[in-house]
């Protein structure tokens, strides 16, 4: 048995680690109820993170970060004491401790992780979280995006009965609404014998923090209005007014109005002031409609990109702590009334799926099959013939299915040209300047004619990271290069420069599947599993000699494989 | 690539969408991404050769506008080029029809294959 792998949720807000057992996600109680703020903080020297560094954000604004996630990704520099971090190393911060906290409390070893990131990251986002994870000494076995973890732990409830049945055999549409710290995120699935992603997509700076900043405003113009300095743009006031922002609107999904009266509220000019206002859900409701309104049409955009119906959605599940503001479910229950809301807890399911996919990687789990997608476009800028344009050319489109590998045929525009240039986009724009460039590189080429073909392919792992090849097709000019966040212009690609005149395009097929590997231990392990569960006995006995038969076949490399394997995987689908 | 989608996916030229829905479920549980991503890929590109949603579509309008010569887009819609003979003659339109027939929305692929300068195409599927 492999070493188990853990899953993190590194939130915006919190983050929190599960670990299967007895194939159930258990989530870990670090810092009491398993949620741990996602801040850090420095005490004197003592480097703090949790709780113990949230219950000092109001006080100590300038030495405290929170919601860095916000930031992954970017090359902002965060200053702490005397030092300055990037994003990935305040992430690491957290990491680290959620991994020292799980060896404290219970004397496991955390070192294989799954981390959930929102669907809408981009690649360098993905890219800055993979590091994080490396600097904090883990192994990161895969990046997961966070709707499609909370929906395998719901199929995971689903399979197992906790959760009404209906139709027999038919599968059912689910929508995930994920509105959490810091990002929104929809997804919607098909969920069969398998889980299909069909459309994802979202905002990353759509979250929580938008509200408090809505309310904060509220506060620090009400301080305004009685006659007090303007405070917006001094920090340790805003940080005090953001906390108590944070508690109001907690108290507002449960109740319909909230009384606030904070003192000693700190001034640049020493005197500090108070405040004391009423706000009534009706009123936080109107002055964050537009957020909401914004997260509804993302919602009709994945249906239309999914090609459903809001009536054909058989379930909503809410995920992210903001789900509990009553607005939100009012919203769903217009778009979506005949649906189902399956109680799942928005603070937890996203992490349960990330232990799950955890276990589907080690092989632990086989019974869970998902299919996930890409939530952009990733395209080539190449020059538009009709109209001399630079445009973007799509080559792996938004919600393709990963891991996904397109190709598309571009040509030259000059007699011998020397090189092509290769950037890499992220976005749907045709203008490349609107999109993200993620890499770029160039293709040397053989002496040529015109219009001599080039064929790119692009892959896209199951970690949402891309993988180009470049090739001048009858010349067998090639460049390779897997793009890299410290190395965004990618220049460690490797310019392959073999000529073959006997090309006769059979490079063009793509490469057999290996024969070793995770692969088959999968076919072998769901063979074994099946033994111990069938009841009929001449089933079993057909089974474990069919079994026994391919398991001599892989170690002889035999040239019957292909027909026992095919023979095997038939008989399990019967059984 | 289409004809051999039939092959990959293991179904008849006949399979309508539940059927190749089924073949392709079964496939991706015998063969699941996290285990199988290169058979993966190759059974999702079938499938979606063989359901042809809006996506597909498109992929293939992308495909075939782009392509130059007869043989690439011969290449692309029935994968082994080696069959095919080069007989100088101009190919019909409604000699692809056998292949686009089983599929709806052939009327968009026919519209862009119309584009195409037909007198560059100058082929005819060899005898199998």
């Amino acid at each position: 048995m492999s070493e188990q792998i853990y899953g993190i949720d590194l939130g915006t807000t919190n983050s929190c680690l599960s670990v299967l057992s007895g194939g159930q996600p258990r989530v870990l109680p670090i810092d009491g109820n398993g949620l741990v703020p996602s801040v850090v903080s420095l005490d004197g020297a003592e480097l703090l993170v949790g709780r113990r560094a949230w219950n000092r954000a109001a006080a100590f604004p300038e030495q405290t970060i929170k919601s860095v996630k916000r930031l992954m990704g970017s090359n902002e520099k965060l200053r702490l004491g005397e030092k300055t971090y990037q994003p990935e190393d305040v992430s690491a911060m957290i990491l680290g401790y959620l991994r020292d906290e799980a060896e404290r409390l219970e004397g496991l070893k955390v070192r294989r992780v799954v981390i959930t990131v929102p669907a809408y990251f981009s690649d360098a986002q993905r890219r800055a979280t993979i590091e994080a994870g490396q600097k904090a000494g883990l192994t990161v076995e895969r990046i997961i995006n966070e709707p499609t973890a909370a929906a395998l732990f719901y199929d995971q409830l689903r399979v197992s009965g906790q959760d009404s049945q209906d139709g027999e055999g038919r599968w059912k549409y689910a929508l995930v609404y994920d509105l959490g710290g810091g990002t929104f995120d929809v997804s919607i699935l098909r969920l069969s014998e398998i889980i299909e992603v069909l459309a994802s997509t979202g905002d990353t700076h759509l979250g929580g923090d938008d509200f408090d900043a809505r309310l904060t405003s509220r506060l620090l113009e009400t301080i305004r209005e009685g006659g007090g300095p303007d405070l917006s743009q001094y920090r340790p006031a805003v940080a005090r007014l953001t906390a108590e922002a944070e508690k109001a609107k907690i108290i507002l999904s449960q109740k319909g109005t909230v009384h606030i009266a904070e003192a000693h509220i700190p001034t640049p000019d020493g005197r500090p002031v108070t405040v004391e206002t009423d706000i009534s859900r009706g009123e936080f409701e109107e002055m964050t409609a537009y957020l909401l309104e914004r997260t509804t049409d993302f919602v009709g955009k994945a249906l239309d990109e999914a090609g459903i119906r809001a009536s054909d959605i058989d379930r909503v599940l809410l995920v992210g702590g903001m789900t509990r503001m009553p607005a939100v479910g009012q919203r769903l229950n217009a778009i979506f009334g005949q649906a189902q809301r399956p109680v799942v807890d928005p603070d937890l399911s996203v992490v349960r799926g990330a232990a799950i996919q955890g276990a589907i990687i080690t092989g632990e789990n086989i019974e869970q099959i998902l299919l996930d997608v890409t939530a952009h476009t990733l395209g080539l800028s190449a020059l538009n013939a009709r109209t001399g344009n630079l445009d973007c050319v799509p080559i792996i489109p938004r919600n393709t299915p990963i891991p996904a590998v397109r190709s598309r045929l571009f040509a030259t525009t000059m007699e011998n040209q020397k090189k092509v240039e290769l950037k890499v986009y992220q976005g749907e724009a045709i203008d490349p300047d609107q999109n993200v460039l993620i890499g770029a590189s160039f293709l040397e080429l053989a002496r040529a004619e015109a219009h001599c073909p080039i064929e790119v392919e692009y892959s896209y792992d199951l970690n949402g990271m891309v993988h180009m090849v470049a090739e001048q097709k009858g010349y067998s000019r090639r460049t390779e290069v897997r793009f890299d966040s410290r190395n965004p212009q990618g220049d460690d690609f490797q310019s392959l420069d073999f000529l073959d005149d006997d090309d006769n395009d059979d490079g063009l097929e793509p490469a057999s599947p290996s024969r070793a590997g995770e692969g088959i231990n999968f076919i072998t392990r769901r063979a074994r599993t099946l033994l111990e569960k069938i009841s009929k006995e001449e089933n079993q006995a057909v089974l474990a000699s069919l079994l026994e038969r391919y398991e001599q076949a892989l170690a002889n490399d035999s040239a019957d494989l292909d027909d026992l394997e095919d023979e095997l995987l038939s008989l399990m689908d019967e059984i | 690539m289409i004809e051999s989608a039939y092959e990959t996916l293991r179904v008849s030229r006949q399979a309508g969408p539940e059927e190749v829905r089924r073949a392709f479920v079964r496939l991706v549980r015998r063969y699941p991404p996290e285990h199988f991503p290169e058979k993966f890929s190759q059974i999702h590109d079938a499938y979606r050769q063989l359901s042809l949603d809006d996506a597909s579509i498109t992929d293939i309008i992308n495909k075939v506008s782009i392509m130059k010569t007869p043989v690439e887009l011969a290449g692309f819609l029935w994968g082994d080029r080696r069959e095919l003979k080069f007989t100088g003659e101009a190919v019909e339109l409604e000699d692809l029809e056998p292949l686009l027939s089983a599929r709806p929305k052939t009327a968009e692929l026919d519209q862009i294959l119309e584009t195409i300068d037909v007198s560059t195409i100058k082929w005819r599927r060899g005898p199998q």
